[in-house]
């Protein structure tokens, strides 16, 4: 080593020695970590501070630091955010505004975003995407189509809004407030405490509300004035973090069902499609044996069959048979509707579920007398035999008989709803019918009717031409 | 000359070294940054020339996790969207914004395999989306109704679960005009749920019936929706019974019932309209007609109706 490389070398050194001197805040600041300590309580013997201290604002008053909004969120088991964030004023000399809002909600690996955007010059956007039992979800606005995919080929959530909140140094106590029923200490601070390098800040006023135990950030709200190169007006934040109610806001939107990711699929399930509330696929299984496997798995699973659902009852005389079980699904309950059908020997299920606001729940009923049931004696065990029209069944005077088949027929008269009505109430009872339904709607009338084992529907409405059409049918 | 040498190099190790070290500034910020851009719209597997879908994301910008982030100093978000099977608009998004929702439209163009590509500020963050663009536009249609009914009828409350479910397919007319139409099949089933007071054992089969719906579909102008109409008809040449209902009373006796359905009027008929983006999906739907309000207005009617369309 020669001794013009030994000079290079210790001036670069000495160099290094100096800028590193030279460029380190005079003031020292705390080396504050989460959770958030009094500045003045924090390492009296302070370690080297990181860059992150070391950005800190130079003449922050001592107090109470929050250098990470975020801290502490891993720990929790469940948690809800909303926060807001305002921009108003001048961007490169045009006027420019943006609002935008986000609502969050996580348990473990399940997480939803409800989130809303105005700002200028942009589309407005407004969604809702949500990653729950595995599958990820997206509606673009509320009641719209929803769509659903596997979790695993969606991009994992990073979406969390308290990291766009800034960071704040030297808070002043404020008092104490209870936060839904947490206790939380609250702060206040202005411009001092906020990192602020360009000077750019003219007015800052801002309340952060901590944890009493464990110091997280229940609550935050920030108003700032800015003068700066490129943006000068108003800048805003809000956030709360919330704790309760956690499972209602996981709930997915209205309009969009959860994946039947739960519901048992036959064995050599082939092509399976899975979306909101709905699922096909094909599997090489009889009906009969499809009808016995969910009967077995879907009672086992606590849902319940509806009449015509189990094996001794389902119909699998028809191209399709259709099995639904109901279960409690919240405060209301969800039914499953399966249809079942066979194409090139293999079976083709496809199964859509739907919510209901109160459980469906059934009286105790006999299920023994089902087999009695099918003992039919009357009336004609052919279940799609025609009721005929009774044959004395009154005609209104004057009526042009449109259609006439053998259990049903169609008038058209020249008089009233009512004066038909009149006049089939009338004829019928003296017929020995009895009403036993009568609807009145927008200037239709519909009267049901039996007798003995029959039944007869006489439909009246205005024909839109100045008559009036009478439907009858019978039963 | 060495010494100006030796002189000017320590001038610009100091200048370097003092950047590297200095707080953040707006001109050193691009090189702390870290970001990310995502897409929260789950897309379909299939779209269809022509077909125009709309996709939200977000992007954020951050300084590293060592470093604050000054609050006075917006961020500029710049994202470029790239398309190979179709167009988007906007194809580039700018906003003043440390985080930014953001939406755009991709029209298809050609089929093959579409991989949609969105870069976050020449780089720092980019994520794909892949799908495949099909010049057939049909759809498989299945709607399932549910409604929960409920009625005083002076001796107890009556309670009803009645469910329909179809399916069916809607084809876009092979002209290239925006039209879809097809047809499919309902199935209705209705259960009692509530035992008549008289009785104290009592067995009710469900109801059964079926028929025919038609489809009718036609494409926005802006080619990002499909309207959807189903209209449900009824099956007017069938009577169907099923099964007897059985009611045993206090005393022992016996009685019996016959549940049945009969034919229909066309003008009752319910009706769907929805409105979907391409692509498809599932959603709440509404069912109209004056069937519909007849059944709510004798009673207290809990109903739900889901339509799914799937691109096929």
């Amino acid at each position: 080593m020669n001794l013009r490389f030994l000079l290079k070398l210790m001036i670069a050194l000495s160099v290094l020695a100096l800028c590193l001197a030279a460029c380190k805040p005079a003031a020292q600041t705390p080396a504050t970590l989460q959770p958030p300590v009094a500045s003045s309580q924090a390492h009296p013997a302070a370690p080297q501070p990181t860059a992150a201290e070391a950005a800190a604002p130079q003449n922050m008053p001592s107090g109470v630091n929050l250098e990470n909004p975020a801290a502490g969120l891993d720990a929790l088991t469940g948690y809800r955010q909303a926060y807001t964030h305002t921009l108003k004023g001048s961007w490169q000399a045009q006027p420019y505004e943006s609002a935008q809002a986000v609502e969050r909600a996580v348990r473990g690996a399940d997480s939803v975003l409800r989130a809303s955007e105005a700002s200028t010059g942009s589309a407005p956007v407004a969604f809702f995407s949500g990653r729950i039992g595995g599958f990820f979800y997206s509606q673009s606005a509320a009641g719209s189509a929803c769509r659903a995919e596997p979790a695993e080929s969606a991009p994992a959530d990073s979406s969390d809004p308290a990291r766009q909140l800034p960071p704040v140094y030297g808070m002043q106590p404020a008092g104490s407030e209870d936060l839904d029923g947490q206790p939380a200490l609250r702060y206040i601070f202005d411009a001092r405490s906020l990192v602020d390098p360009d000077h750019a800040i003219q007015t800052a006023s801002g309340e952060a509300w901590l944890a009493e135990d464990g110091g997280l950030l229940l609550k935050f709200q920030l108003t700032v004035e800015i003068a700066s190169a490129d943006f000068t007006g108003t800048r805003t934040w809000s956030y709360q973090l919330i704790q309760t109610g956690v499972d209602e806001a996981l709930r997915l939107p209205a309009g969009c069902q959860p994946v039947l990711a739960d519901l048992p699929v036959l064995p050599g399930a082939a092509d399976v499609m899975q979306m909101p509330g709905f699922q096909r696929y094909s599997a090489g299984s009889g009906r009969a044996d499809a009808v016995a496997f969910y009967h077995a798995q879907l009672t086992g699973l606590g849902w319940l069959p509806l009449p015509g659902s189990a094996p001794e009852e389902a119909d699998l005389s028809e191209d399709l048979t259709v099995l639904a079980y109901a279960q409690p699904y919240y405060e209301g309950g969800r039914l499953l509707v399966i249809q079942l059908s066979e194409s090139g020997g293999k079976v083709q299920v496809t199964a859509q579920s739907a919510l209901t606001k109160a459980p469906v729940q059934m009286d105790s009923m006999d299920t023994a007398s089902a087999a009695e049931s099918e003992a039919e004696d009357e009336p004609p065990a052919d279940d799609s035999a025609p009721a005929a029209l009774p044959t004395d069944l009154p005609i209104y005077p004057g009526a042009t008989v449109v259609t006439k088949i053998e259990n049903a027929a169609i008038l058209q008269v020249e008089a009233s709803v009512a004066e038909i009505a009149d006049f089939y109430e009338s004829e019928l009872r003296s017929a020995g019918w009895t009403l036993y339904q009568r609807f009145e709607h927008e200037g239709m009338v519909a009267l049901n009717w039996s007798r003995e084992n029959a039944h007869l529907t006489v439909t009246i409405r205005p024909a839109g031409d100045g008559s009036t059409q009478v439907m009858i049918s019978g039963g | 000359m060495k010494t100006r040498t030796m002189r000017a190099f320590t001038a610009l190790l100091l200048l370097f070294l003092c950047m590297g070290f200095a707080p953040p500034q707006t001109a050193q910020a691009q090189g702390r940054l870290t970001g990310g851009v995502l897409i929260h719209t789950s897309l379909p597997h299939k779209v269809c020339v022509g077909d125009s879908i709309t996709i939200n994301g977000g992007a954020s910008v951050d300084y590293l996790a060592d470093q604050p982030m000054p609050i006075a100093y917006l961020h500029v978000i710049n994202l470029t969207i790239q398309a190979s099977q179709g167009t988007v608009t906007p194809a580039t998004i700018y906003a003043p914004s440390n985080l930014h929702y953001f939406s755009f439209v991709y029209t298809a163009r050609t089929p093959g395999t579409e991989n949609i590509v969105v870069t976050l500020n020449d780089g720092l963050a980019q994520t794909q989306e892949r799908f495949e663009v099909e010049e057939k536009c049909d759809y498989d249609a299945f709607v399932t109704t549910v409604m929960h009914f409920s009625a005083d009828t002076g001796d107890g409350i009556f309670r009803s679960i009645t469910h329909v479910s179809g399916m069916g397919t809607m084809k876009r007319d092979r002209q290239g005009t925006e039209f879809y139409q097809g047809d499919g099949k309902w199935h209705l089933e209705s259960n009692t749920l509530t035992k008549p007071s008289i009785c104290v054992q009592y067995y009710s089969p469900p109801l059964i019936n079926s028929g025919p719906f038609e489809l009718d579909g036609h494409l926005a102008d802006e080619g990002d929706e499909v309207d959807v109409i189903l209209s449900f008809l009824p099956d007017m040449n069938k009577t169907r019974y099923h099964g007897k209902s059985i009611c045993v009373d206090e005393d022992g006796d016996t009685g019996y019932g016959w549940s049945y359905a009969s034919g229909g009027n066309p003008r009752l008929a319910s009706k769907i309209e929805a409105t979907f983006p391409v692509g498809g999906g599932t959603q709440s739907v509404e069912l109209k007609g004056l069937g519909m309000e007849m059944v709510q207005s004798a009673g207290d009617l809990d109903y739900t109706a889901t339509l799914t369309l799937i691109p096929r």
